[in-house]
């Protein structure tokens, strides 16, 4: 346990109200968490006394957020290639378990689940093509998890990893360490950057055993946009365009609600 | 949570079942040999057209070349979309890693003799899949052989050039158009039995490489089926220096 944060720094975290500090925390940790194959495993943690302060902001707030719009760029730095892997696209979340996970480069994609089921779409050929989904419980398990823990059962639940956090210029850096062996055999540890005032989460870093991790940084982010009916549908989607459209008047008439650019 | 942890394993476990019986489906049905494959013989004429299609097909892609590509494999219907991330080089063959939503489907090296290794298992792939399907498909698609030679004109005048592995013996059939300046097919076959057909297409230049390489690829292996689209190349050498 290395925390080194100063408690006004975690009084930072208490003054976001109902902003969503750490809710992407959360879904990062998910979905980076997805990327290994983990999701069937319960996150939880166990912090020092300054970072369980943090954790209780963090699961305080987080149950108030209802929705999130971000963008997202994703690196897969594998020890064996000279070059990451890299995509970006848009990251949409609604309480409950609604969650679309678009992929917009180098290729498009969408992985989209309305709270009951999830579904897969590809483009190619100028045209969107749904697809039927092979280990569909575990892509749903993957979904279901990101929810879960969105909506605060991350950091109320502290068993499996230990958890410290360190100050830097950028904003604090909380970085959680797996405590079960398997778990441990997999993933070495997940960093989770946030921005200086608590209010979003810059950028999460997945640190693998073997050197191989994974970095997704965000930009973009919105709480509370106005979401478009369909944004979630399972069977035909909106259109990323449509939900852009409606995030951005949003963010014109309350620019407020933006946490990061 | 550790029930939805049971019902991924399950799930995983139930794809790994299937698709042991679909190889083992597959692997005794034996479809047509190359015996059946018509041709008519090259005639004299015919040298300028096969020499442009040796060349259009062994210059497809570069020679030292980095693709990102985005698969869809489907098995038994189910479907599954991976990022594919391959490097390719004469010295090291090539090294091909699959990674989905799941995590690291597979990564895999094949050496230009033919010897597989795969770098890391996981749960989501089998060793000997890798060593079957993935090191065959690599090899003949995405560095096709130098020793080309004609085979003859196809009934619809396309023309057909053929190679044999000195690794293993399995014999390839690429189709061009009938001028030969674009690769069209492939088919690979072990002795009597159809190893895979491929259907190339999509032909599109990438900021790293600007000559045109084919970036659709449609593989049908009767135990699965590929979607191979190619989102970006990148080569360290000139085009120039690579024309074979």
């Amino acid at each position: 346990m290395n925390s080194q944060l100063e408690p006004q720094g975690w009084q930072g975290e208490a003054r976001i109200g109902s902003a969503h500090p750490g809710c992407f925390a959360r879904l990062e940790t998910a979905l980076v968490l997805g990327l290994m194959g983990l999701f069937a495993s319960p996150l939880s943690a166990q912090p020092t006394n300054q970072a369980i302060v943090l954790l209780d902001q963090v699961a305080l707030n987080a149950g108030r957020v209802e929705s999130v719009f971000a963008r997202f760029a994703q690196e897969r730095h594998l020890s064996l290639f000279q070059e990451p892997l890299r995509s970006e696209g848009y990251l949409c979340f609604q309480k409950p378990g609604h969650l679309r996970w678009e992929v917009t480069q180098p290729y498009q994609s969408i992985l989209v689940s309305d709270g009951k089921g999830v579904a897969q779409f590809e483009r190619a050929y100028g045209q969107w093509k749904k697809l039927d989904l092979g280990l569909a419980d575990a892509m749903q398990s993957v979904v279901a998890q990101i929810g879960a823990i969105m909506e605060g059962r991350y950091a109320s639940q502290r068993r499996d990893y230990s958890v410290s956090a360190t100050n830097t210029a950028d904003g604090p850096v909380v970085t959680l360490m797996p405590q079960q062996p398997a778990m441990r055999k997999m993933m070495q540890a997940i960093e989770l950057y946030l921005t200086p005032d608590f209010r979003g989460t810059r950028r999460v870093v997945l640190r693998e055993q073997d050197g191989d991790f994974t970095d997704i940084r965000f930009s973009e982010q919105m709480a509370e946009p106005p979401l478009p009916a369909g944004t979630f549908d399972c069977n035909q989607p909106a259109d990323l365009e449509q939900i852009r459209r409606s995030v951005q008047q949003h963010s014109g008439a309350s620019p407020q609600n933006p946490v990061s650019k | 949570m550790s029930r939805s942890r049971g019902q991924i394993i399950a799930a995983i476990r139930g794809l790994g079942a299937a698709l042991l019986a679909l190889v083992c489906a597959g692997g005794c049905v034996f479809q047509r040999g190359p015996a059946a494959w018509q041709t008519v013989p090259p005639s004299e004429r015919d040298i300028t057209a096969f020499a442009t299609a040796r060349q259009t097909v062994c210059g497809a892609f570069p020679a030292f070349y980095q693709t990102t590509q985005r698969a869809i494999i489907t098995v038994g219907r189910r479907q599954f979309a991976c990022d594919g991330f391959l490097t390719v080089s004469p010295a090291e063959g090539w090294h091909l890693a699959l990674i989905s939503m799941l995590g690291l489907v597979t990564d895999v090296r094949v050496r230009n003799n033919g010897t597989t290794e795969v770098l890391k298992v996981t749960p989501l792939f089998r060793q000997d899949w890798a060593r079957e399907y993935v090191a065959q498909e690599l090899r003949w698609l995405f560095t096709p052989p130098p020793e080309l030679a004609p085979a003859g004109r196809l009934r619809d005048g396309r023309l057909a050039l053929e190679a044999k592995s000195r690794v293993d013996g399995a014999k390839a059939r690429y189709v061009c158009s009938a001028d030969g300046s674009r690769w069209e097919e492939l088919e690979v076959w072990d002795g009597p039995r159809r190893l895979f057909h491929a259907k190339v297409s999509g032909y599109r230049s990438f900021p790293g490489w600007p000559p045109a390489v084919p970036a659709e690829i449609e593989l049908d292996a009767a135990t699965h089926q590929l979607q191979v689209r190619t989102v970006a190349v990148a080569s360290a050498a000139s085009p120039a220096e690579e024309i074979p």
